[in-house]
């Protein structure tokens, strides 16, 4: 049984290229010695977390292959969020909208504080915010300081975080500049 | 294993790994700049992850890399975070395999159990090959406990049959006669452990019955 709740919140579409994808995924790149992710990067960040003493080899190897699942699930769903808006290029607010509507990316809404479910749900300003965050906040949402500031070296683009909320309807011409923009970043 | 790092780091390695494709988008003095980059995985690396699931047409801005960047540090830390606190309990001081896939589990990503567990047990076969090695038979000692909590993890999966199957392929393949096995079968007679110890050493498990170490 499906226990998944992301998943049910997904287009019937968007659940069968997600589990295509996870019957693919058994048959997975068993290949120890050429990681997609750096081993050592994930090891750093691992410690990170000061309670965290000693890491025995075969963890930061399996984390990578979780965080590869993880970066290729939230880029599907960004990518379903971008389809309804009839884009080729994945933007920023795609992927904000698909961590925002799925149960098990919750944690990331409490510490990123670029991404809030909050101004998904609601229309979001087309004015750039101010670069301090803090103020912006909705009363009663608390965000843990120390991963607040650690964050807050994207603070200095404003900009980035005036975005239209994933249900709402936005104005052609926002779209258009916005795709614009996508397609001079994109690759 | 040239990228393996040894089998438990006492202290932070010294030496930061460098990737031309991963620029920063903030232009800092190098000190500062170094340190955050080191906060997440290299842009470059994510973005070819990204790629892999999009069409040929998809394009992905710079910003949703970014994004997905800090996402998957954060990943990191609430993984290593939920295994940490449980190796605290059972008293251990060291971070394996099967704490990493049991926090997963725990925090909700049950789609990516299974996959995971075929790795391991793949990585595990693979590190059997260096038994000689003093500090592999230890390794190898630890992997065996650790074996007998995928086997508890097995049977929790019942339930739920693709993955039960999935498992049990892997489990069964696993215990295959390989080419590995005389090699495997030596340092077993030094490992001193019994039903007891496992027990001792993994409390949430008594209610289980071991009755024999399959290998």
């Amino acid at each position: 049984m499906e226990n998944n709740n992301g998943n049910n919140q997904l287009p019937p579409k968007g659940n069968e290229q997600l589990k295509s994808f996870w019957s693919k995924e058994m048959e997975g790149n068993l290949d120890f010695k050429n990681h997609d992710l750096p081993i050592t990067r994930i090891k750093k960040i691992m410690k990170y977390d000061p309670d965290v003493t000693m890491i025995a080899s075969e963890a930061p190897i399996l984390l990578s292959k979780a965080c590869e699942m993880f970066i290729m699930d939230l880029t599907m769903r960004s990518w379903l969020h971008a389809q309804e808006s009839k884009r080729v290029t994945l933007q920023k607010s795609n992927v904000d909208a698909a961590v925002a509507q799925t149960v098990i990316f919750d944690f990331l809404l409490d510490d990123d504080i670029e991404v809030k479910r909050e101004s998904v749900a609601a229309a979001a300003d087309p004015v750039a915010m101010p670069p301090i965050d803090d103020g912006e906040l909705p009363p009663g949402m608390v965000i843990g300081t120390p991963v607040c500031c650690s964050l807050g070296i994207h603070q200095p683009q404003p900009q980035m975080q005036a975005w239209p909320g994933a249900w709402t309807s936005v104005s052609g011409e926002e779209e258009e500049a916005r795709g614009k923009k996508g397609g001079d970043d994109g690759n | 294993m040239t990228e393996e790092s040894p089998e438990e780091d006492h202290g932070s390695p010294g030496v930061a790994e460098t990737n031309p494709g991963s620029p920063s988008s903030k232009t800092n003095n190098n000190n500062n700049n170094n340190k955050e980059q080191d906060r997440f995985l290299p842009i470059a690396n994510v973005g070819r992850i990204m790629k892999k699931v999009l069409p040929g047409n998809g394009k992905i801005s710079k910003d949703a890399k970014e994004t997905v960047q800090e996402c998957v540090s954060e990943f990191i830390s609430f993984v290593t975070g939920e295994a940490s606190d449980k190796c605290q309990r059972e008293k251990r001081k060291t971070i394996n395999g099967d704490d990493i896939i049991w926090a997963i589990t725990t925090l909700g990503f049950e789609d990516y159990v299974a996959p995971l567990k075929v790795y391991l047990c793949k990585y595990r076969d693979t590190e059997g090959e260096k038994v000689n090695s003093p500090k592999q038979q230890q390794q190898r000692q630890q992997q065996q406990q650790i074996q007998q909590q995928n086997h508890h993890n097995y049977q929790f999966q019942e339930q739920d049959q693709n993955n039960n199957n999935m498992s049990c392929t892997s489990y069964i393949s696993h215990h295959h006669p390989s080419p590995f096995l005389p090699v495997d079968h030596q340092p077993f007679p030094n490992i001193a452990f019994s039903p007891k110890s496992l027990q001792k050493q993994f409390p949430q498990q008594h209610d289980n019955n071991i009755d024999s170490i399959h290998w």
